[in-house]
C-alpha cells in the first residue's frame, strides 16, 4: 500500500506535462497518423482511403529518397564539423581564457539572428557576381575556383550546409558549455596532482563525463539537420533541380504546394520513425559504454 | 504527501492566475472583416475603409497578414469555419477551386452581374469557372478583381546604347533577341536574367508555349490528354538552349529569385529582364534615379505558328466567405472600392494597374506603365492545371538544369510526360 | 619552451577572434543597413552607410506598431518560458529519479513528439482551440506554445538530472526532505546550467514564433512582435532599411535574455562527495 501511494506521488510530477501533451499533442498526432492513410488535398472534403499507398509511394519517390540522402549528408557534416568546432569553442571558453565572457556572448549571436537576416547574408556571400566569397577568391588570385555556389549542382548542398552549420554552432556550443559545468573541479585538481597532462585529462576525464552531453547534442544535431527548413528556402528552395531538397522542405511542399496532404503526413511519420530509431540507438549505445 | 500536493497545487494556482490576468476580452466587434496580404497597400486600404465609414456608417476592418501566414490562416480558419467576411485570394483557379469545392467561398455571379462589365472579360475569366474547364466547380465567378498586371520584357536603354544598339528599337523578332544578346555580351554587359529559381522562369516561357503549341494543345498536354512530346514542347525548351548558347544568362540565373534579378536590373547590372508591371514601382524604390528603361513585348518567333499570349491578368482580388453574416454589405463595399475614383487613387499610390477598365489613363502613370497597359489584351485567359502538380516542379527544375547545360529539353519533356501520365 | 606556449596561445586567440568576427558580421550588417536610406540599400553595398538615418528606427517602431506587439511578445515569452520551466523540470525529475507506472512509455511518447515534424500542425491545433472556445485569446496561444517546448526541454533536463550525484539526494532525504523538497532544494539549483540553456532555447523560439500567432489571433492588438516585421516586406518589394531597424529592435530583448541567463551556466558542483 505504501508503495502504491509512493508511485502515485511520483506520478503527480508528470501530470502537468501529461495534461499538456494529451490536450495539445495527441489530437494533431492522431490526425497526422490517420491522414497518412488517406489521399487528401488539405482543403476539400473528399478524403479517399488508400491504405498503405502513401507509404509505398514514398519508397518509390526519387525526390523523397534524395531528400533523405541529403538529410543524412547534412547530419554527417554537422556532427563532424559543426560539433567539433562547438566543442572546441566550449572547452576554450571554459578554460578561463582571456575574453571568455566576451566570447560566450558573441558565439550565440548566429542562432539568435532571424532567418531573413541569415538567408540574406549567405545569399550575398554566395552571390556569383557580387558575392563576398568570389570576391575573396579574386583577391587571393584563386579566381579559377569561382563558382555560382548555390546554382551549381556540385556545390549547392555544401553551401547550404555551411550556412546552416554556421548558425547551428551556437546551440551546440552552449549545450557543451552546460555539460562541461557538471564535471566537478576537484577531479581535474586530483588528476593534476597525479601529474596528468592536458590531453590525458581530456581523454580520461572530459570525454567520458561528457558522454551524456555528446549524446544529447548528437540527437539534437541530427534532428536539426533532418528538420532543416527556414534557411533552405531563401537560399536555394531545394534547387538547382532537386539537389538541395531536404526532408522537411519536401513535406512542406507536398502538403501546401502540391496539395498532397495525406502523402505529406505519411512522409512525416516515416521521418519520425527513422529519427526515433536513430535516437534510440544513440541512447542505448551510450548506456552500453 | 499533503505538503507535496499542496506545493504543486500552489504552483498551478499561481500559473493560472498569471495566465488568466493576461487574457484580454477583445475589442468591440467590427462589422466587416477583410484579411489581406497587400503589405504596401495596407495604409491605403485602411484610408479607403475610413472614407467608406464616413459615407455609409459601415465599418470595414482590413487586417494585414503576410505570405505564409495568409495561406496558413485561411487553411486553419476554413477547417474551423471561422473565415472572415472576405479576403484577398491566394493563387488562381487551381487553388480557388478547392476552396470553392469545400464550400468556403461564395459564387458571386448572381450578386455582381449588374456591374461585372466594368472589368475586362479576360480578367474576370481568370476567377470564373465554367462547366468544361477541368475543375469540378459549380460554374460562376468567385472573385472580384482589384488590380491587374501583365509580364513582358524590359530593357535598359543606356546599356543598349553602350553595346551599339539603338535604344529606341528593342528586339521585335527572336533572332534579333539572340543577336542583341550576343552584342551585349561582346560589350561586356550581362544580357539577361530573371527568377528561374522560382515561378518567374515559368512565366518567361509561357508566351512561347502559346506561340508554339497554341492554347488548345497546350491545355490538352497540361491536362494529360496528350503528351508534351506530341504537342511539340521540346521546341519551347530549345529556346532556352539558344539563349544559353548565346551566353545570354547572367551567372546564377538558374536559381535566382525575381527580387535579386530586379535589383540587378535597377542597378544597371543586367540589360534585360522579364518582369511584371508592378516592377515599375519596385524599380522606383530600389533606385529612384533609374529611369531610362522601357518595355517590349516578347519577340516574335517566326518558327511558331500561333499567337503569343503573355502571363498576367488579375492581380489582387477579393473572395467572399459563403458563410458570412454580411454578404450583401461586403459586396456593396467591394463594389464601391472598385469604382473609378477609388481605383484612380489606388493606382496612383500603388503603381498597380487598376482592374476597372474605365480608370486606365496611362498619361498620369508614366510611359512604362502605359506600354504595359497596351499588353492587357494579349493576356491569356485560360491555362489548365497540370494533371499532376509534380509536373510543374519538374519543369521548373528542368529549366534550371537546361540553363546550366546539364539536361536536354528532350530529357525534361520525357520526365514531364512520365509524371503527368 | 615559453615560445612554444606563446605560439599556441596566439593560434588559439586567432581562431577565437576570427570565428567571433564571422558571428558579429551579420549584426554589423543589420545595423549598417538599418541606418541607410531606401535607395542606398540597393546601390551602396558597403558596410558603411553614406548617411546615418537614425529616424529609420522611429519610423520602424511606429509603422510596425511595436508598442503593442512588443508588450504582447513580452507577456507571451515570459508566460511560455515560465510554464515550460516549471512543467518540464517537474517531469524530468520524475523521469530521472522516480518510479511510476508506464514511466518508459510516457517518456518515449514525449520523445516521439520531438521527432515527428507535423506539417500544418497549426490546423488541427486551431480547430481544437475553436472547440475549446479559446481561439483569438492569449491563453489560447500560450498553452499550445508551452506544450511545443516540453519535449526537447524534458529530454535535455532528464539527462542533466541523471548526472547529479545520488549521494546529495540521499543525504537530503536522511535530513528529512520530502520528494518535492529534494526537487526544489537540490535538483533545481544544481541543474541551473541546463535550466538556463532551456530558458534560452525556449525564449528564442517563443519570441520568433509567428505562424501559430497569425493563425490563432484575429485581433491585431494581440499579435506578437514578428507581425510587426511583415509590414516592411511588400508583395513585390521589401524596405530593407526599415526591416533591419525593426529586426534590430526585436533582436535586442533576446540578446538581453541571453546575457542574463548565460551567466548561470557555471560550475555548481565543486566537490561531489566532500559536501
Amino acid at each position: 500500500m505504501r508503495k502504491f501511494i509512493d508511485k502515485i506521488e511520483n506520478f503527480i510530477f508528470v501530470i502537468p506535462a501529461l495534461a499538456f501533451f494529451i490536450t495539445f499533442s495527441i489530437y494533431p498526432l492522431f490526425k497526422t497518423l490517420q491522414m497518412s492513410f488517406y489521399q487528401w488535398d488539405g482543403i476539400t472534403k473528399n478524403m479517399i482511403f488508400v491504405g498503405f499507398k502513401n507509404y509505398i509511394d514514398a519508397f518509390k519517390d526519387p525526390v523523397w529518397l534524395k531528400s533523405i540522402k541529403n538529410g543524412f549528408i547534412l547530419s554527417f557534416l554537422a556532427l563532424i564539423f559543426m560539433n567539433s568546432i562547438a566543442f572546441l569553442l566550449a572547452i576554450l571558453v571554459n578554460s578561463g581564457i582571456k575574453g571568455a565572457k566576451f566570447y560566450r556572448v558573441i558565439f550565440y549571436i548566429p542562432p539568435i539572428l532571424s532567418g531573413i537576416v541569415v538567408g540574406y547574408i549567405w545569399k550575398w556571400i554566395y552571390d556569383p557576381n557580387f558575392g563576398i566569397l568570389n570576391g575573396l577568391l579574386d583577391i587571393l588570385n584563386l579566381s579559377h575556383f569561382k563558382r555560382a555556389w548555390l546554382s551549381d549542382v556540385n556545390t549547392a548542398l555544401i553551401s547550404v550546409s555551411i550556412a546552416s552549420m554556421w548558425q547551428g554552432v551556437g546551440g551546440s556550443f552552449i549545450l557543451f558549455l552546460a555539460g562541461l559545468q557538471s564535471i566537478p573541479e576537484d577531479l581535474f585538481e586530483a588528476s593534476r596532482v597525479d601529474g596528468a597532462t592536458f590531453w590525458q585529462q581530456f581523454f580520461y576525464i572530459t570525454i567520458p563525463l561528457m558522454s551524456r552531453t555528446l549524446m544529447i547534442v548528437s540527437i539534437l544535431t541530427i534532428l536539426g539537420a533532418m528538420q532543416l527548413l527556414t534557411i533552405v528556402i531563401p537560399l536555394t528552395n531545394g534547387g538547382p533541380g532537386f539537389e538541395t531538397e531536404v526532408p522537411a522542405l519536401r513535406i512542406y511542399k507536398e502538403a501546401f504546394s502540391s496539395y498532397k496532404f495525406g502523402y505529406a503526413t505519411a512522409l512525416s511519420v516515416l521521418l519520425g520513425i527513422m529519427l526515433f530509431i536513430i535516437s534510440l540507438v544513440q541512447i542505448k549505445l551510450r548506456k552500453v559504454d | 504527501m499533503r505538503r507535496l500536493l499542496g506545493k504543486i497545487l500552489g504552483i498551478v494556482l499561481v500559473l493560472t492566475i498569471v495566465l488568466v490576468l493576461s487574457v484580454s476580452y477583445g475589442k468591440e466587434t467590427v462589422k466587416i472583416t477583410i484579411w489581406h496580404y497587400l503589405n504596401d497597400r495596407d495604409k491605403l486600404l485602411k484610408t479607403l475603409a475610413a472614407q467608406y465609414y464616413l459615407k455609409t456608417g459601415v465599418r470595414v476592418e482590413f487586417q494585414l497578414y503576410s505570405g505564409d501566414q495568409m495561406g496558413a490562416k485561411i487553411r486553419a480558419a476554413a477547417q474551423a469555419r471561422t473565415l472572415p467576411d472576405a479576403w484577398t485570394g491566394v493563387g488562381l483557379k487551381g487553388d480557388l477551386s478547392r476552396l470553392a469545392q469545400a464550400g468556403n467561398i461564395l459564387n458571386l455571379t448572381p450578386y455582381i452581374k449588374d456591374w461585372v462589365s466594368r472589368f475586362p472579360e479576360n480578367i474576370v475569366a481568370q476567377v470564373t469557372f465554367t462547366k468544361d474547364d477541368g475543375f469540378n466547380v459549380e460554374p460562376g465567378t468567385y472573385g472580384i478583381p482589384l488590380d491587374v498586371n501583365n509580364m513582358q520584357f524590359l530593357y535598359n536603354k543606356d546599356l543598349f546604347k553602350k553595346a551599339g544598339l539603338d535604344p529606341n528599337k528593342p528586339p521585335k523578332t527572336w533572332n534579333e533577341f539572340i543577336e542583341y544578346g550576343k552584342k551585349l555580351k561582346a560589350a561586356g554587359i550581362l544580357p539577361f536574367a530573371t527568377g528561374f529559381g522560382t515561378w518567374a522562369g515559368l512565366t518567361m516561357i509561357q508566351p512561347y508555349e502559346f506561340a508554339y503549341l497554341g492554347e488548345e494543345k497546350l491545355n490538352a498536354a497540361r491536362m494529360g490528354k496528350i503528351t508534351f512530346k506530341d504537342a511539340g514542347y521540346v521546341k519551347v525548351l530549345n529556346l532556352l538552349v539558344e539563349m544559353r548558347d548565346a551566353g545570354m544568362f547572367a551567372p546564377g540565373t538558374a536559381t535566382m529569385d525575381l527580387p535579386t534579378a530586379e535589383q540587378m536590373f535597377a542597378n544597371g547590372q543586367i540589360a534585360m529582364i522579364f518582369d511584371g508591371s508592378w516592377a515599375i514601382g519596385v524599380f522606383k524604390m530600389m533606385n529612384p534615379n533609374f529611369k531610362n528603361y522601357f518595355v517590349f513585348f516578347p519577340p516574335k518567333d517566326e518558327r511558331a505558328s500561333y499567337q503569343a499570349l503573355i502571363p498576367g491578368g488579375i492581380g489582387a482580388y477579393f473572395v467572399v466567405n459563403k458563410d458570412s453574416k454580411y454578404i450583401k454589405e461586403t459586396i456593396e463595399f467591394i463594389k464601391w472600392l472598385t469604382d473609378v475614383p477609388q481605383q484612380a487613387k489606388y493606382a496612383k499610390e500603388s503603381f498597380n494597374l487598376p482592374a476597372n477598365k474605365n480608370t486606365i489613363d496611362p498619361r498620369t502613370l508614366g510611359p512604362q506603365i502605359a506600354e504595359f497597359v497596351k499588353g492587357m489584351d494579349r493576356v491569356y485567359s485560360y491555362l489548365a492545371p497540370y494533371k499532376n502538380p509534380r509536373t510543374e516542379e519538374i519543369l521548373i527544375k528542368g529549366m534550371q538544369l537546361i540553363i546550366l547545360g546539364q539536361k536536354t529539353p528532350e530529357d525534361v519533356v520525357k520526365e514531364m510526360d512520365e509524371a503527368n501520365k | 619552451m615559453t615560445k612554444k606556449i606563446k605560439f599556441s596561445r596566439i593560434l588559439i586567440h586567432l581562431f577565437l577572434i576570427s570565428y567571433a568576427i564571422t558571428c558579429l558580421f551579420p549584426l554589423l550588417w543589420m545595423i549598417s543597413t538599418s541606418l541607410k536610406s531606401t535607395s542606398e540599400v540597393y546601390t551602396n553595398k558597403s558596410l558603411i552607410p553614406q548617411s546615418l538615418n537614425f529616424e529609420n528606427y522611429i519610423k520602424a517602431w511606429t509603422e510596425g506598431n511595436f508598442s503593442i506587439y512588443f508588450t504582447n511578445s513580452v507577456i507571451y515569452t515570459i508566460s511560455i518560458v515560465l510554464g515550460i520551466v516549471v512543467v518540464s523540470t517537474l517531469a524530468a525529475y520524475a523521469f530521472a529519479r522516480l518510479n511510476f507506472p508506464f514511466k518508459n512509455i510516457i517518456y518515449y511518447a514525449f520523445l516521439m513528439m520531438m521527432l515527428i515534424p507535423i506539417p500544418g500542425a497549426f490546423v488541427p491545433l486551431y480547430v481544437l482551440l475553436v472547440k475549446l472556445g479559446i481561439q483569438n485569446t492569449r491563453i489560447g496561444y500560450i498553452l499550445p506554445m508551452i506544450n511545443s517546448g516540453l519535449s526537447v526541454s524534458i529530454f535535455i533536463l532528464k539527462e542533466f538530472f541523471e548526472q547529479i550525484p545520488k549521494e546529495l539526494e540521499e543525504s537530503a532525504v536522511i535530513d528529512g526532505c520530502g520528494k518535492f523538497q529534494v526537487y526544489y532544494r537540490i535538483m533545481f539549483p544544481l541543474a541551473l546550467p541546463a535550466i538556463s540553456t532551456i530558458v534560452i532555447f525556449n525564449a528564442l523560439s517563443a519570441w520568433n514564433e509567428y505562424i501559430l500567432a497569425a493563425v490563432n489571433f484575429t485581433d491585431p492588438n494581440k499579435m506578437p512582435v514578428q507581425q510587426g516585421l511583415f509590414i516592411f516586406q511588400g508583395q513585390y518589394f521589401t524596405r530593407y532599411e526599415l526591416l533591419m531597424a525593426a529586426t534590430t529592435i526585436t533582436t535586442l530583448p533576446i540578446i538581453m535574455i541571453y546575457l542574463s541567463m548565460q551567466k548561470y551556466i557555471v560550475r555548481s558542483l565543486t566537490g561531489a562527495i566532500k559536501g
